[in-house]
């Protein structure tokens, strides 16, 4: 429905606009300021999608429906994070399927610190100051891509929109549409799960006896 | 150890990730700071977790494929238009 007073809304930006407080995008620049993006993106998307197919698939709509929708975006706002926003809500919309609900019980109840006490516990940091710096080092990049897809999507996309891209809790809660407490609580217990991961991953390998 | 330490440790802690997120008052950032600095288990706890988060950023990016830029540009020269 239709409020009488939805019509003012364009002759607003339009005097804005005019009046040079606003600038609004313009489509002829999209591919100049949002092209240096589509890598970082393109990396996002695989960790969203777990596959190269699927990954370029989401980019090519988000980019689509950035170009389409460009004009509508505030010129010196944060492109990045509107990039990310359209990403996001892409993929969730592709892809996301009949789990809509969070399953909280799913990652258990992990303690504070994970890995750090792990690490304390086997002797592993033990050896010196740094032996924990050490052993995080030595974590192979295939080892912490697979953690990450490894976890839950409720849990992976706050963690890789806050640990990976660096956005706040409050642009990640605009991105996903849930409170910034919700944002606080996955990235939290998603944190925690990916460092038990890591560690299962290490102990298989045996990597985590007296001496690395 | 006195409880009024381990207090102090508990609160700092339990902030740990908001403290390394940068999502907290700069009041009670700075608390949590001076406890740091003359608590050095926190301390190791907090580097830890800092460094954490810069490997998991690190260690998680991939390269996108060379051809990835053109074919982007071919897509959205040849759907761009159409509504």
């Amino acid at each position: 429905m239709r409020g009488p007073f939805l019509g003012l809304r364009p002759l607003l930006q339009l005097t804005e606009v005019l009046i040079g407080v606003v600038h609004l995008a313009d489509q002829a620049d999209f591919e100049a300021d949002a092209m240096q993006y589509a890598p970082q993106l393109y990396s996002a998307a695989l960790r969203m999608t777990r596959n190269p197919a699927d990954a370029e698939d989401v980019l090519q709509e988000t980019f689509l429906k950035a170009y389409r929708a460009y004009h509508t975006f505030t010129a010196g706002t944060n492109l990045k994070a509107w990039l990310y926003r359209i990403l996001t809500n892409t993929y969730i919309n592709k892809y996301r399927k009949a789990q809509r609900r969070p399953n909280e019980v799913e990652l258990g109840e992990l303690e504070d610190f994970y890995l750090y006490k792990r690490m304390g516990e086997s002797g592993t940091s033990s050896a010196s100051e740094s032996a924990e710096t050490e052993v995080l080092e030595s974590i192979v990049d295939t080892d912490v891509k697979a953690a990450l897809e490894a976890l839950p999507e409720h849990f992976r996309l706050p963690v890789l929109l806050a640990d990976v891209e660096g956005f706040s809790y409050k642009e990640i809660a605009e991105m996903l549409d849930v409170p910034i407490g919700t944002v606080m609580s996955r990235l939290h217990r998603g944190r925690k799960a990916l460092q038990k991961r890591l560690w299962d991953f290490a102990s298989e390998r045996g990597l985590t006896g007296e001496k690395m | 150890m006195t409880s009024q330490s381990k207090q102090a440790c508990t609160d700092a802690t339990e902030q740990v990730y908001l403290y390394l997120d940068n999502e907290m008052s700069r009041f009670r950032y700075w608390k949590v700071k001076r406890h740091l600095k003359k608590c050095p288990p926190c301390c190791s706890k907090f580097d830890f977790e800092a460094e954490f988060k810069q490997v998991v950023r690190r260690k998680s990016q991939d390269s996108a494929p060379p051809e990835l830029i053109g074919r982007l540009r071919a897509f959205l020269e040849e759907h761009g238009a159409d509504d």
